[in-house]
């Protein structure tokens, strides 16, 4: 491996579970004396979400921090939704401790994000700042660092949003892709107000633009797995990539439901973390001698393309963001503390993005099959978060 | 089910068989459920040609599990002699496998189709100030699952109470059908136009605002396909096989009926679920045709 010897990695595992939509028929009406009625929780009722937690998250937790102590010179990123974070906190802190004792390897380096992995910056940039708020200090509370660079894979990229999260302190962001396509990113630098942020933008994997950075979007879309599961082929990549720096990210949900599938996953974690042929330290998405080119909005719009999501998509979340009007009303007249928190929790669990993408029609059988959707069809998802919609819309008029 | 008649042709028709058989120089045999079971035995016996048998349906599917044993008899009689069956569905090639105790390996799964998949979408368009409607076609059997569709048509109406329900076909359920409406105080939103030609069956399922196909159990359906033709939404019974064919339907298990009413009224209230799924079955379906259903029974009779 002479050339890649030279390579530099960066490995980016991303964590999230959002609060699952209760079963809600339409004529079903229950009390809502708390936003419980519409979800579930990680609890043991939730088979679905359980059996992703049992058979990812607690061998992954063990097999990163075996890594992380064998290699001190291993180096990882995290981005976990602060919505995760809170019901493990509740129904899983051996995970909570696991991930600090990563963190305390100072090795581990934890992005910033929304709360709720929501797309609000493209309805509401109040609630958008609010939830990175409520992020960044989770972290804080939790692992008593600082999260100074921003992690996002809901929002497709814009240099307006880049600007702002420069603006609200982030130097650095990684944007990830939109609805599932399997990306590889690059990396280019922007130029704000005489200042450079870096900026991780996604690319596709043939596409020659790619200069410096690369991240394989694993865990994402199946069409990619030839590649990613095979430790020759991506040698060979490596070997004759004329980049020079690569970035991989890991999906901590990948595969959850498909025992061979899952083996190859986590082996090739096992190989990759293992190899000696790259430098998998040296990299970090704070390290400011990374470096490149500008990105123009030209550069990116074809990455940025908002046609992909279907017509259930696009009206799911313009009525969840619709709501916003009597929220605000509500926020403004004399309630009770409680009731203000009790609709507020409710609209924000329900903008994970999470209960959007189940609705899409693209390969959905596909999906389904490795159990990633918690329902037998994107209709099923549609009719399910319309439900809830409605019936928390009615509940909003009664309180307004 | 069936007059003494029925089986005095079945037995007069394979009887016949012999007889054509002997004078007609043929390739293959190829038979269609059990009234042409014996036939194609009789015809075997004589110029001993490969014997297909083709289901599409069984007599545990028509009659929800109590099969007539005479006429269950014929079906496996023909099934255990035929060289290979060929059955509409992955769901009937259990069936067969499983209440038959034929062997897997023997049974293969050709799909149904429809004539002519090319639809003007435009045609659909349900007038504004007509009441939404709900269309069920099929023989009024208690294998196709109407009561469950009245059952979850009283929860719809009570939420909906313009909504009509259209029955359409004949059957020997149609009075135990109308007293149940009466019974669940919906008759006024019910209609039975009985049994109707292509021309008003076609208008009904472009008036409809949603199909319905509740069957217990299905071997096919190909009335589903009929409806998404027409650029009519389908909600069928996860129970369908033509499930297997069209994946943009909604499904629903034809006994939950709570689930049944909750997705009757998505389709009605959420025009954009409507149109989502008019559009992809649409598109789903022209990539089905007859011809190359027709070509994978030619590789069939090759194999023999």
């Amino acid at each position: 491996m002479p050339k890649s010897q030279a390579k530099k990695v960066l490995i980016y595992f991303k964590v999230h579970q959002p609060y699952y939509l209760a079963d809600y028929k339409f004529f079903q009406k229950r009390s809502f004396a708390k936003y419980d009625a519409y979800f579930k929780t990680l609890n043991k009722q939730n088979g679905f979400a359980r059996r992703i937690i049992e058979e990812n998250y607690y061998p992954l937790n063990e097999l990163l921090l075996r890594l992380l102590s064998n290699n001190e010179n291993l180096y990882l990123h995290f981005g976990f939704s602060g919505v995760t974070l809170e019901q493990f906190q509740k129904y899983d802190p051996e995970l909570i401790t696991g991930f600090k004792q990563m963190v305390s390897t100072g090795r581990v380096n934890v992005g910033a994000s929304t709360y709720y992995h929501s797309r609000s910056w493209d309805y509401s940039r109040q609630e958008f700042v609010k939830q990175v708020i409520m992020q960044r200090n989770l972290i804080w509370d939790i692992f008593r660092v600082k999260a100074n660079w921003f992690t996002d894979s809901v929002h497709h990229y814009s240099n307006e949003l880049a600007k702002f999260l420069k603006g609200i302190g982030f130097d650095s962001y990684l944007t990830t892709s939109n609805l599932g396509e399997s990306l590889i990113y690059e990396n280019q630098d922007v130029q704000l107000d005489d200042e450079t942020q870096e900026i991780m933008l996604k690319n596709r994997f043939s596409d020659k633009r790619s200069k410096r950075l690369h991240v394989f979007n694993l865990g994402r879309v199946g069409a990619l797995d030839k590649v990613i599961f095979d430790q020759s082929l991506l040698d060979t990549f490596l070997s004759t990539t004329e980049v020079s720096d690569i970035g991989i990210t890991f999906d901590y949900n990948y595969a959850a439901f498909d025992p061979s599938k899952r083996n190859r996953y986590f082996r090739f974690i096992t190989d990759l973390l293992e190899n000696d042929n790259f430098n998998i330290n040296s990299i970090s998405v704070t390290d400011k001698q990374h470096r490149n080119n500008q990105v123009t909005e030209h550069n990116v719009s074809s990455y940025n393309d908002l046609t992909k999501s279907n017509q259930l998509q696009l009206e799911a979340i313009s009525e969840l963001y619709k709501l916003e009007e009597y929220l605000s009303r509500i926020e403004r007249k004399r309630k009770p503390l409680a009731v203000k928190r009790n609709v507020f929790e409710a609209w924000r669990r329900l903008q994970s993005f999470d209960h959007i993408e189940f609705m899409d029609t693209h390969n959905w059988e596909s999906k389904q099959n490795e159990s990633r959707i918690p329902y037998d069809s994107p209709y099923d998802a549609y009719i399910n978060f319309m439900n809830i919609v409605q019936d928390f819309n009615e509940e909003l008029k009664k309180i307004t | 089910m069936y007059g003494v008649d029925l089986f005095e042709e079945v037995i007069k028709y394979a009887a016949r068989a012999t007889e054509i058989t002997a004078n007609n120089p043929h390739d293959v045999i190829h038979a269609h459920d059990w009234m042409t079971a014996q036939a194609a035995i009789n015809a075997r016996s004589v110029s001993n040609k490969p014997f297909i048998l083709h289901i599409h349906s069984t007599e545990i599917e028509r009659t929800a599990g109590s099969p007539h044993p005479i006429i269950f008899n014929y079906e496996k009689d023909g099934m255990l002699k035929a060289d290979k069956i060929i059955a509409v569905s992955e769901r009937t090639k259990e069936i067969i496998s499983d209440s038959y105790g034929i062997d897997r390996n023997k049974i293969e799964v050709v799909h149904n189709s429809v004539d002519d998949c090319s639809t003007n979408l435009d045609s659909n368009t349900i007038p504004e100030n007509v009441s939404p409607s709900v269309l069920f076609l099929a023989r009024l059997a208690p294998s196709k699952g109407a009561d469950y569709l009245l059952r979850a048509g009283q929860k719809v109406i009570q939420v909906m109470p313009d909504v009509k329900f259209i029955f359409i076909g004949k059957g020997s359920m149609k009075d135990e059908l109308v007293d149940l409406s009466r019974e669940l105080g919906i008759e006024d939103n019910v209609i039975f136009p009985g049994f109707l030609n292509h021309e008003q069956v076609d208008m009904a399922y472009k008036r409809a605002s949603l199909f319905v196909m509740p069957s217990i159990s299905e071997p096919f359906g190909i009335t589903a396909l009929e409806a998404i033709r027409n650029g009519t939404p389908v909600l069928m019974s996860k129970q369908s096989g033509a499930g297997e064919v069209v994946r943009n339907v909604l499904k629903v298990d034809f006994w939950d009926t709570d689930e049944m009413a909750n997705k009757i009224m998505a389709v009605i209230k959420h025009k954009t679920l409507a149109s989502e799924l008019r559009k992809n079955s649409i598109n789903e379906l022209q990539r089905l045709n007859w011809e190359q259903q027709t070509e994978k029974i030619i590789q069939i009779y090759h194999t023999l």
